[in-house]
């Protein structure tokens, strides 16, 4: 009785713990929350005390004295800090809570389908310290597929390949189950160092991975240009030999080359999770496509290069860095529909 | 790789000469799928002097280090005092115009994966052409 009364009052809320990004998604609001998944701590006699989550703990990042540290609680796929990890989960909640009155909501995260029992546990009680009425669990590559609007509960196959900061997961749906998941570590965050040891070997200079980021959005390849260097862009970093600042001019032609490397060992994954799907079922994904989701889907060509690669048509899915999120929203808004792929 | 055999690890000096030889040497052996110039060294695969400085006994015992391995953003090869390309440049006591000729991608095409073999011939030629050169003194560390 108490908890349909409290069900009225409350909205539901769908969450996307990525190692890069948290999203939040309010049924009838949309994405209230995007924030990136850093929280800054500062340790004080062995005890970590958390000063800052996501946009703010972001920006102190670089600009603080030097006993700040910021964290990424989510690393490669997991949970690599659970306390903080906790404590990023709890404050995002209580942030959009707070803001839109919410009492004791229904929520519901993606999980890494390859998390422990351990992680999903210490994920479920970060949530219900928040004020969670009920936690509910859906594996990242389903949320994903759903979220990109593929039949994920039909008699077909499909295949799904989630690029976040962290990995990239590709994954063969069937029948409302995972038939088959593989995890690449490749994401965003690699790509973004690799331009960065580029640099510095073949350049000279340091730059920070936030600049690596900005000249893999404005000029990264997933292949050379046809002729030319292609696009360019001007990098500011610090010179190695003599310590000052200095501007250089880095193209697209390069970038896509530094970038080679991370790009084969996705294009590698993709191939081996085809090798691994059900003849049937992959008879399914020839017809159909790949659909790409996630922010490192948006490199550009490779949906071209990993259709040169593999012979199957590639699709974007419409919104890859918020598609995850809306996955587990529509999970949780048509439980009784798709409510087999929920852990309760 | 053969292991070598102790008494060479503990060993003189060498000279910047003699380096590159070991450098060419060692180069030769890696496949090539595990040799990049788009960074020192990471991930599995790296450049010549980043292969050199991160397993090989002969020139770490020359004072050739690699630091910040676990991060391939950070990695870097480090010579006494000096990191990066200054390091490169004082452990094979090379001018930097020799170290582009040697060991950049323009100087083989812009190739970023040429063959390891073309390096070792590129460097062994640069050798025989500056025979002539007194160079065969203890590189400065
Ligand atoms: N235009 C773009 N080109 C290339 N990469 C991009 C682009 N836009 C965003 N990205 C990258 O996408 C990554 C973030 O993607 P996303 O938000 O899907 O990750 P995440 O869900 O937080 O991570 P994960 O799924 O691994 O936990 C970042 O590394 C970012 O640099
Ligand atoms: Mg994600």
């Amino acid at each position: 009785m108490l908890s349909s009364v409290l069900g009225v009052l409350s909205k539901d809320m769908a969450i996307d713990l990525g190692t890069a990004n948290t999203l939040i998604y309010v049924k009838g609001q949309g994405v209230v929350l995007n924030e990136p998944s850093v929280v800054a701590i500062v340790e004080i006699k062995g005890k970590v005390q958390v000063l800052a989550v996501g946009e703010e703990a972001n920006r102190m990042i670089g600009r603080t004295p030097g006993y700040i540290r910021a964290i990424r609680p989510m690393r490669s796929g997991v949970i690599a800090d659970f306390d903080v990890a906790g404590e990023m989960i709890k404050h995002f909640i209580r942030k959009v809570g707070n803001r839109r009155r919410f009492l004791n909501p229904r929520v519901c995260i993606s999980v890494p389908s390859g998390s422990t029992p351990v992680e999903r546990r210490a994920i479920k009680e970060a949530a219900m310290a928040a004020g969670a009425r009920r936690v509910f669990l859906i594996e990242e590559p389903m949320a994903a597929a759903i979220g990109a609007g593929l039949p994920v509960t039909e008699a077909r196959g499909s295949m799904v390949v989630d690029i976040g900061g962290g990995t990239a997961e590709v994954a063969v749906l069937s029948l409302g189950g995972i038939v088959y998941s593989r995890s690449v570590s490749v994401g965003g965050q690699l790509m973004d160092e690799t331009i960065v040891a580029y640099i510095r070997r073949v350049h000279n200079m340091l730059i920070g991975e936030a600049t690596a980021e900005r000249i893999k959005k404005e000029i990264g390849s997933a292949c050379a240009p046809e002729d030319g260097n292609g696009r360019t862009t001007v990098v500011k970093g610090r010179d190695l030999i003599s310590g000052v600042p200095r501007e250089l001019v880095v193209s697209e032609r390069e970038i896509s080359e530094s970038l080679a490397e991370p790009v084969g060992a996705l294009i590698e994954g993709v191939k081996l999770a085809l090798e691994h799907t059900p003849p049937e079922l992959a008879a399914d994904i020839v017809d159909s496509g790949i659909v790409l989701t996630g922010g490192g889907s948006l490199l550009g060509n490779l949906d071209l290069v990993l259709r040169a690669a593999t012979g199957v048509p590639v699709v974007i899915a419409e919104h890859p860095l918020i598609c995850g999120v809306l996955g587990v929203g529509r999970a949780l808004e048509e439980m009784k529909r798709l409510g087999n792929v929920l852990e309760d | 790789m053969e292991a070598r055999p102790r008494r060479d690890i503990r060993t003189h000096v060498a000279s910047g000469r003699e380096r590159l030889e070991r450098l060419a040497a060692l180069v030769e052996t890696l496949p090539p799928a595990t040799f990049t110039l788009s960074r020192w060294y990471g991930q599995g695969r790296g450049c010549a002097v980043g292969w050199a400085a991160a397993g090989d006994p002969w020139f770490q015992a020359q004072g050739l280090r690699l630091e910040g391995d676990g991060s391939l953003k950070d990695c870097r090869p480090v010579y006494g005092e000096k990191t990066d390309w200054q390091a490169v440049q004082g452990f094979f006591d090379l001018s930097f115009e020799d170290v582009a000729r040697l060991f950049v991608p323009a100087a083989y095409d812009g190739e970023m994966q040429p063959h390891p073999r073309r390096m070792a011939t590129r460097i062994r030629r640069f050798l025989a052409a500056s025979r002539a050169a007194p160079a065969d003194l203890p590189a400065s560390a």
